[in-house]
């Protein structure tokens, strides 16, 4: 190997740390990691629009300053993103998803201060893995990737989906269908192959798709948050760890996961190579590797085990090194936020390819340091602060509420800047909870959104260029036999179990009211298959499979509902339910009336915005709700109110230009709507 | 109060409102801007090429505006731009105060399909366009094409992006039209997955644009002759490569010639800027002017070499007749575009 004789590469390094530890450049690289930090922490505001404000700075600055700022930012968000996950239940961004259901239970059970703790040395090990993956592969870069054509592209967003079946917990049936749902879902919009807009009703709003962002904060975010409400406590248990045990706890935690950590890591890093693959679906494969490998995580995840909080905050922070491996030498971008971080390279004199890797590799390492150093920054901030931050769980639930939703309507606002993101919001938040609520597995559905329109469009290249000749392909045969194993296991072990004869349904059916779950995605995919028959074979063909395999699993798993109801089965081989208990201790007519108060809330900051804009809406939400909800002291609510205000007026109004919608007291009084932001 | 104070005092007070009317009238251009903020809305996503260009522009543009108002970039992407075309005809005030940075399919889409929100370019007035855009036909080292003969004698592989893109759109039209025989596949999300495709053998060849080939990676490929460039898609040459064939030496049925003209006709308003219609006179002939001695202002054209980038700039009237020459395509030639632009069954 020329490049372990070749002391210039070693050299490269070393003087990359030297040019980076000029003291402004080290400013500008803790700047990254505090604005980082502070993003991560806002649900729904994530290292896209991170890039999306940091970059027009750079323009200007010195390159190397430049590089650290923008991957300090971008390397930490999913270090902090954790934070809300574990106390609140509520993501800071997509990468925390899979956070939520470990974290948040053992934030329950009182173990806060560990698993946060747990998670930053988590994110600080994967964080530092993706950088020594992306530091050793610096030489063997070009040929890794140039022996990955499409065609393994393809299989390996088929083995992302397949770990649908791990993902399902016990429910596989109801897995394909989430997955299939998030398929369609992603499918809506104009097709790249064919140019026919799928669905989308001729809403110029639909023309790109569905905005991905307000799905996940509807999906993860909403749900929690009316829970919350419906608790009205942070029901957090005073701790069980004094703050030293608890972050020491969390150490020992990682230590003793050091392999789970590698493993996830690697997952990680090599996920974030592939290019479209976001740190949406990245945690949830993580997790569903941690349950089909860890000792009894069928009986233990969801409850608060670790291992489950580990595995994707590693393969998270991995990640970033790994996405960065396709935009170095070839400057094809892992995704939107690397595409962003191109254009500043480019805007540099930096041009991606085979010169980062010879002229400009002293540039290629600052980018590694910078990622190892942001990681390092970025976690020591946070476990120095693990146990403060701990405490923040313990706030009663009408300070914080009000605060994280209209971060979350601000945030689902950032989809595509428009009314549409909100209605988005709101319906993906009300089939959320239906779905948390009836045991619906949540994850498959986000897998299916960002995995779908992928291999559909790797599918049609792969067979556009190669036609049946890419399935002979060696990577491609090992990865689909690996998906297959991954997806059937669910049927082989029940097969195992009861034999082929507990396939078939015996006895008379009972029917359920929460069976309109069912009518309900049944209902959808045959109205998508109805509309898809109109269009060309190549854009209909996609869709038909989906909607079909989804009518298919749907009526399966219905089929077996009604017929096994009233029969005692064992049913722990299936594994438990993968996600946290709906345990809300209070009577069901209680639930109901307060998760109406909670919608009323939610429509109500909608009317408020469409009244005065989302702006004056913020501090108008809050004070309103702290004060009706929790009879607030005035000063406390001016206090909170005021500073959620002026850091979205700030960042969003003042940095980032959002071109707000038109509101109804803006139109009627233009003096009025030309002097109050975003009225 | 007697009849005639409160006279006086009306007489006082319709004369002020004449007065200040009058000089509401008499404001000039400079008054106005200097009292006022330029929004200039950028069709594209922060931090793509677009939006670079339009916030470079917009610090030199400033300047040369009277009153130098301060211009502020806002992105509203969508719908391949539509979604900030139509806002621009609809939504925005025509005071001069908005401006957008927009994009060339803004102009010829809206003919060919049904579904465009009603967005009519005419509707706009037009300043400029800070650049022409040409597109070739490059191949690989590897390809079995090295000859813009060969293309129509044999196969190679055209890597492209999206369906209704024009680096697939113009090669499909030659296929049909000219008789070339590239096998197109597309669906790759940008310029850089179809190089990494040419690369490992996936795609043979495909549609650069002559902006995209001078500078950066391509230009090294050229001149170590890893790339190729096989012909020229306009009717006459770029200076930068002066001696490859174009349309003119294979087109001579006229329709295909109508055909390809409805077709690289809008590139030469590569990214236009308009204004909604109803701006006053004098505000749009000073956006004109600013933006003309911008485009040609050394110090621009300096800056912009320094990023790797050109100017090649068209006026706002240039790009009105190239509007006019659409809006005048005949139905059939429509009929034949829109087989290569929309979803086919």
């Amino acid at each position: 190997m020329d490049f372990f004789t070749d002391f210039s590469a070693f050299d490269a390094a070393g003087q990359a740390l030297i040019t980076l530890l000029q003291p402004e450049r080290i400013l500008f690289l803790w700047l990254g990691v505090l604005i980082g930090l502070a993003i991560g922490l806002l649900p729904g505001i994530g290292g896209l629009t991170g890039f999306a404000v940091l970059v027009p700075f750079t323009y200007t600055m010195d390159p190397f300053a430049a590089i650290a700022m923008l991957l300090g930012m971008a390397a930490v968000t999913s270090t902090s993103d954790t934070i809300t996950a574990v106390l609140f239940g509520v993501p800071g961004e997509a990468s925390a998803q899979a956070s939520v259901l470990d974290g948040h239970a053992m934030a329950k059970k009182g173990e806060a201060g560990r698993a946060l703790s747990a998670a930053y040395f988590a994110s600080l090990a994967g964080g530092l893995f993706g950088a020594l993956v992306l530091a050793i592969s610096i030489p063997f870069i070009r040929p890794l990737v140039l022996a990955v054509g499409t065609p393994e592209l393809l299989v390996m967003t088929v083995f992302g989906i397949a770990m649908v079946s791990s993902l399902s917990g016990s429910a596989p049936l109801r897995g394909i269908v989430a997955a299939c749902f998030g398929i369609l879902v992603g499918m809506i919009g104009t097709d790249t192959m064919t140019g026919q807009q799928r669905w989308t009703g001729g809403q110029l709003y639909l023309w790109d798709g569905v905005p991905t962002l307000p799905i996940l904060l509807g999906i993860f975010a909403l749900p929690e948050l009316c829970e919350m409400a419906i608790q009205r406590n942070s029901e957090t248990p005073t701790g069980k760890y004094t703050a030293k045990h608890g972050m020491l706890q969390g150490f020992k935690d990682c230590v003793q996961n050091w392999f789970l950590i590698l493993r996830c890591s690697s997952l990680g890093a090599l996920l974030g190579a592939i290019p479209g693959i976001a740190g949406s679906v990245t945690n949830w494969v993580a997790y569903g590797h941690a349950i089909q490998t860890e000792k009894d995580a069928r009986k233990t995840f969801g409850k608060g085990d670790v291992r489950g909080l580990i595995a994707p905050e590693a393969a998270t922070n991995a990640q970033d090194g790994g996405s960065l491996l396709p935009t170095i030498a070839f400057g094809v971008p892992g995704g939107a936020a690397q595409a962003i971080l191109l254009g500043a390279l480019l805007v540099h004199g930096f041009i991606p390819g085979p010169d980062m890797l010879t002229k400009n590799l002293n540039v290629t390492y600052a980018m590694v340091w910078s990622v190892a150093l942001a990681n390092i920054f970025g976690a020591g901030i946070c476990i120095l602060l693990s146990s403060q931050l701990a405490k923040i769980a313990s706030l009663r639930y009408t300070l914080i509420l009000p605060v994280i939703m209209a971060i979350v309507y601000v945030g689902a606002f950032q989809g595509s800047q428009s009314w549409g993101d909100l209605f988005i919001l709101l319906f993906f938040g009300l089939l959320g909870f239906t779905m948390k609520l009836l045991r619906w597995p949540r994850a498959p559905l986000i897998l299916g959104l960002v995995l779908g329109v992928l291999m559909e469009r790797y599918m049609a290249i792969s067979i556009m260029r190669y036609g049946a000749d890419w399935l002979l392909r060696p990577g491609v045969i090992v990865l689909l036999a690996f998906s297959a194993l991954v997806l059937l296991r669910p049927l082989f072990s029940e097969i195992r179990h009861g034999g082929v004869k507990a396939l078939i349904p015996r006895g008379m059916p009972t029917f359920k009211p929460q069976d309109l779950a069912y009518l309900f995605f049944i209902g959808i995919a045959v109205y998508m298959l109805i509309e898809a028959q109109r269009w060309g074979f190549s854009a209909r063909i996609g869709p038909t499979v989906v909607a079909t395999a989804l009518i298919a699993a749907g009526s399966v798993s219905l089929l077996f509902l009604v017929y096994s109801r009233g029969r005692a089965e064992d049913t722990s081989h299936r594994g438990i339910h993968m996600d946290s208990p709906n345990d809300w201790g209070v009577p069901n007519s209680v639930v109901v009336r307060r998760a109406l108060i909670f919608t009323g809330w939610v429509l109500g900051f909608l009317v408020s915005m469409a009244l005065i804009g989302l702006i004056p809406t913020v501090p108008l939400f809050i004070i309103a709700y702290m004060r009706i909800e929790g009879r607030e002291p005035w000063r406390l609510c001016l206090i909170n109110a005021g500073i959620a205000t002026a850091l979205v007026y700030g960042i969003f109004d003042q940095i980032v230009r959002v071109p707000w919608p038109s509101t109804l007291v803006g139109t009627l009084i233009p003096a009025l709507g030309a002097i109050v932001p975003s009225m | 109060m007697n009849l005639f104070k409160s006279g006086m005092l009306m007489a006082l007070g319709v004369t002020t409102a004449m007065a200040w009317q009058v000089s509401a009238q008499a404001q000039s251009v400079e008054e106005f801007y200097k009292g006022h903020t330029i929004t200039m809305i950028v069709s594209a996503p922060a931090g793509t090429l677009s939006d670079f260009l339009a916030r470079q522009f917009a610090d030199f543009y400033s300047q040369n505006i009277p009153g130098h108002p301060a211009i502020v970039v806002m992105n509203v992407a969508g719908a391949g731009g539509m979604v900030a075309a139509a806002q621009l005809q609809f939504n925005q005030p025509n005071d001069g105060t908005v401006i957008g940075f927009l994009q060339r399919n803004n102009l010829y889409l809206p003919l060919v399909e049904a579904n465009h929100d009603r967005f009519d370019p005419r509707e706009l007035d037009w300043i400029g366009s800070l650049d022409q855009v040409r597109y070739t036909i490059a191949a690989t080292a590897a390809s079995p094409v090295q000859t813009a003969e060969e293309m129509f004698t044999t196969p190679m592989i055209i890597g492209a992006t999206g369906f209704a893109n024009e680096n697939r759109t113009l090669a499909a039209m030659m296929n049909d039209y000219l008789g070339t025989k590239f096998e197109i596949v597309h669906g790759y999300t940008g310029r850089e997955e179809v190089y990494l495709a040419m690369e490992r053998g996936e795609a043979d060849g495909w549609l650069p644009t002559i902006d995209g080939l001078v500078s950066g990676e391509p230009a090294q490929l050229i001149a170590s002759g890893e790339l190729k460039v096989l012909m020229q898609l306009d009717w006459d040459n770029h200076p930068a490569f002066p001696d490859v064939p174009n349309f003119s030496d294979y087109v001579t049925d006229p329709k295909a010639k109508a055909l390809i003209n409805f077709f690289i006709l809008p590139f030469q308003a590569g990214r236009p800027l308009a204004v909604p219609a109803g701006v006053p006179e004098d505000r749009l002939a000073a956006l004109r002017s600013a933006f003309e001695t911008t485009v040609h202002d050394p110090a621009f054209i300096a800056h912009l070499e320094s990023l790797d980038s050109a100017v090649d700039p068209v006026t706002g009237a240039d790009i009105e007749r190239v509007i006019e020459t659409l809006y005048a395509t005949p139905e059939d030639v429509l009929e034949s575009a829109r087989k290569f632009l929309l979803p086919q069954s």
